[in-house]
């Protein structure tokens, strides 16, 4: 599951910024303002992700850099997706 | 031989999401007459882009107006051939200003976007020095490093690029091809800055009080945003229109902050105004930000607001810009009030100087405490050693009013005067309480006061922890 899921969303990802592949240490523990990613970017990303996966942000979860790791950014989507599921 | 005017890098400056690459140089222009005016004409910026109607003026009108401010004017100067601008721009250099001239980012040949016919996006090139032998002239940019840098670095640095001649007109011409069709005013014109004399803004005190005269909550940009958003939330999908409107309403608050927390004046506020101050710059900006972020995601959604939520944001906005606004006020009082204090200071005059010392006892004598001098424990009174009370009487001659009274303690725990009394006489016979100190910890204490008599005194009943002997480096009684 997470494995696919985080091919998903670097595959998200590589819509909106300019990188070829993240290799498995940038994805664990990069800052997400280090792959590119800013305000602006975040949004599409965050809009995106929401229309892949079903679900929406709240406004809290829209800064970006809320997110110490791009690791933890991918384990919230996976939290995120799990609750939808579970109707919760 | 270069000819080149000092302005700063602006390494402690700002960066495009928080200023656009237009004014950042402009502002420093502004900065090579005085260091601080760089900060000051972006500040002057932001508030034009939230809460005033000036952002709607033309780029002339609006750059003047700052400039008046800082006691600067802006000349436009026209030019119909190559010759005629460089002219311009080295007698503008020879006068010792700083000129700068509107150009397209598409004819730089140093920036990514080169040729690219459809960059249309315009920029500012700074211009502050020039060889004519070599035929260099030397411009101010960022534009050339901000792709290799950013984000890393956190301002738009002003560095020192020298172009021949040629490769600066080249990019003028160009760059008037596209004007001439969009910007008359900008059209084959050279902007010159220089000095006008007299200025509005010195300093944050000055820049807080026409801050407060100039803004208009009512005013406010972000609430236009929010009225109009289900009609222009279409354009939230474009990512110019989403850089502009994050830079202004939300990039450029940081920018007000920074400017006034930079400010000597402001280090000497107190820190529990200091604590108000950054609570509410971090609430301020985080809700700019996430309301913006939350208008870009509602807009790529397709939702729109309805008048109740619409009506909650703009009622929220109006309650953080209150705040905001009183807190300006709120230290601009203090700003205002602490430079009334130091005018106040420098007329007031330290009478202890030219008084008749006497005390109850001495083992090194009591004049000490008039000398100056307090750093040594050899600079103090010191009475014998007897059981307290102790005291320590200074005449003026005559009743003089008093302001403050300083007592200065020798700078060691142990030694520092615990219980006493500051007292005033007119006849030596009736004394009056006008300060009692009690469990003193402090080598220095100051008091406000407003008392008039002819002698002062300390009454001491424990001189310190350690043995019974009192020790005054120094009194000092501030009056007119």
């Amino acid at each position: 599951m997470a494995n696919d899921l985080t091919i998903k969303i670097v595959e998200i990802l590589k819509n909106q910024l300019e990188f070829e592949q993240l290799d498995a240490a940038t994805i664990n523990s990069e800052q997400l303002i280090k792959l590119g990613i800013n305000s602006l970017t975040f949004i599409k990303i965050a809009f995106a992700i929401e229309t892949e996966f079903g679900f929406k942000f709240k406004n809290e979860e829209l800064d970006y850099l809320k997110y110490p790791s791009f690791r933890s950014f991918i384990d919230f989507i996976e939290s995120k997706i799990t609750s939808v599921k579970e109707g919760t | 031989m270069l000819k080149s005017l000092e302005i700063s890098a602006y390494q402690d400056g700002y960066n495009i999401s928080q200023i656009d690459c237009i004014n950042l140089p402009i502002a420093g222009a502004a900065g090579s007459f005085k260091h601080e005016n760089y900060h000051y004409f972006c500040f002057y910026q932001c508030l034009l882009d939230n809460w005033t109607d000036m952002s709607d003026g033309s780029f002339i009108t609006s750059k003047s107006y700052i400039f008046e401010k800082l006691g600067l004017s802006l000349k436009t100067y026209q030019a119909t051939t190559a010759q005629e601008f460089v002219k311009i721009i080295k007698s503008s250099i020879d006068n010792r200003n700083p000129a700068f001239i509107l150009v397209k980012y598409n004819t730089l040949f140093y920036y990514k976007e080169y040729k690219n016919e459809n960059y249309q996006s315009n920029h500012t090139l700074l211009i502050s020095g020039y060889d004519a032998e070599k035929e260099i002239i030397v411009i101010r940019e960022f534009s050339h490093i901000r792709q290799a840098i950013w984000p890393t670095i956190s301002a738009d640095i002003l560095c020192e690029l020298r172009l021949t001649n040629q490769m600066l007109i080249d990019i003028w011409e160009k760059s008037n091809k596209a004007l001439k069709k969009e910007d008359k005013s900008c059209y084959q014109s050279v902007f010159v800055v220089e000095t006008s004399g007299s200025y509005r803004v010195n300093n944050i005190v000055d820049l807080l009080r026409d801050t407060l005269e100039i803004c208009n909550v009512k005013k406010s940009r972000l609430i236009e945003l929010v009225n109009q958003y289900n009609q222009i939330h279409s354009y939230f999908k474009n990512d110019r229109f989403n850089e502009q409107i994050r830079r202004a309403l939300h990039g450029s608050v940081h920018v007000l902050f920074n400017v006034i927390e930079r400010a000597p004046e402001f280090s000497k506020i107190d820190e529990g105004f200091k604590v108000k101050f950054g609570d509410l710059k971090e609430k301020f900006i985080k809700y700019r930000y996430q309301l913006l972020s939350r208008l870009n995601i509602e807009a790529l959604r397709g939702t729109r607001l309805d008048s109740n939520a619409k009506q909650d944001l703009i009622y929220e906005i109006k309650v953080y810009d209150q705040e905001f606004f009183n807190l300006l006020n709120e230290l601009s009082n203090k700003l205002e009030s602490n430079v009334k204090t130091g005018l106040k200071e420098r007329q007031l005059k330290n009478h202890a100087l030219n008084a008749v010392v006497t005390a109850s006892s001495q083992s090194l004598p009591a004049s000490n405490v008039i000398d100056g001098k307090w750093q040594e424990i050899v600079d103090a009174w010191l009475s014998t050693k007897v059981s307290p009370p102790h005291w320590l009487m200074l005449d003026l001659g005559e009743v003089k009013k008093v302001d403050r009274i300083v007592v200065r303690h020798f700078n060691n725990d142990e030694f520092i005067t615990i219980d006493y009394d500051i007292q005033g006489s007119n006849d030596q016979k009736k004394w009056e309480n006008i300060v009692a100190i009690k469990n003193n910890e402090l080598s220095e204490n100051m008091f406000e006061i407003a008392s008039s008599y002819r002698y002062f005194r300390l009454y001491i009943t424990c001189p310190c922890s350690r043995d019974y002997c009192a020790r005054i480096q120094e009194m000092e009684l501030w009056g007119l």
